[in-house]
């Protein structure tokens, strides 16, 4: 399992980086892609851009296998271990303050539905034929 | 047999097996009975919009879960109801314990007590409040078959009238 998160984000939400440290799920790894920014209200400054730092926070929350990609190859290196080697891990890469260049179809229940069809999870019927 | 286990029963005859959690007083006999039971994954979460985000993972996973917090934890989780649970259509089982009312000492406990129908209502949650150890199987049981059925989520608040209420509350009253 991949968690894709951002810096601003996460921030909000420091505490499930404890329990994620506590329950240790062996096949996850959370990429935060930090770009210091609220990039989408008007590229505000997070307290990432300063002060904060999102591996040591992890780290501090019990996550031991945290780490600051320094560049492609690395984040290659670091993604592709296994994932159920060593517990949970988090891996976060200072990316540019571009803003995005696509946006997510607004469609709630079709976005959890292909989600779940992916995990095989979904609710099958005469509609999926 | 008492209302914890009653519920936790009803829980397992609808294969609700994680139970997601922030610590309360009267919800104590249900955390525990959980915790003590193999059937159960329980996992204490550090805010009550933590463990709802936590069900909503795990159900489209493919494993069904109950989030257990106490009244002032439901005023948090607002924006994960109204932004997650309903337009993404996650059939989410929530237990409160009742806190704010028949005999509360804490006034914010009373005013952030009010808020937590009135939140439901107006985002058309379902809400059933449990009183009774008689009509507490058949609601509960029939209220989580509806919700995985209809992909909605319910919430269970347990009454004072049911659970007795924070057993801490008494000393406290003048």
């Amino acid at each position: 399992m991949i968690a894709l998160e951002g810096d601003g984000s996460i921030l909000m939400a420091l505490g499930c980086l404890a329990t994620i440290g506590m329950v240790k799920p062996r096949n996850l790894t959370i990429v935060i892609m930090d770009n210091g920014i609220y990039q989408i209200t008007g590229r505000q400054k997070a307290a990432t851009a300063s002060s904060a730092d999102i591996v040591a926070i992890a780290r501090g929350a019990g996550i031991a296998n945290s780490h600051w990609v320094r560049d492609e190859t690395h984040f290659e290196e670091l993604v592709s271990r296994r994932f159920d080697a060593d517990g949970p891990a988090l891996l976060a890469a200072k990316i540019d303050d571009a803003p995005g260049t696509a946006q997510t179809v607004r469609d709630p229940p079709l976005i959890r539905h292909r989600f779940m069809r992916g995990l095989g999870t979904a609710r099958r019927s005469a509609l999926d034929a | 047999m008492t209302w914890a286990d009653t519920f936790l029963r009803t829980l397992k005859e609808n294969d609700v097996r994680l139970v997601t959690y922030v610590p309360d007083n009267v919800l104590t006999p249900l955390i525990d009975g959980a915790a003590a039971d193999n059937y159960f994954m329980s996992i204490g979460a550090t805010r009550e919009d933590e463990a709802v985000g936590t069900l909503a993972g795990a159900y489209m996973g493919g494993l069904r879960g109950v989030a257990m917090m106490q009244t002032s934890g439901f005023a948090l989780i607002a924006n994960a109801l109204a932004s997650l649970i309903v337009p993404y259509q996650i059939p989410a089982i929530i237990a409160v314990s009742e806190r704010g009312t028949l005999g509360e000492f804490n006034i914010g406990q009373v005013t952030v007590a009010r808020t937590m129908r009135p939140t439901l209502d107006s985002i058309a949650v379902t809400h059933h409040t449990l009183t009774d150890e008689a009509t507490m199987p058949l609601i509960v049981d029939k209220s989580i078959k509806q919700a995985f059925t209809t992909q909605s989520p319910v919430v269970f608040i347990f009454s004072p009238l049911l659970t007795g209420g924070n057993p801490a509350a008494a000393a406290k009253l003048t």
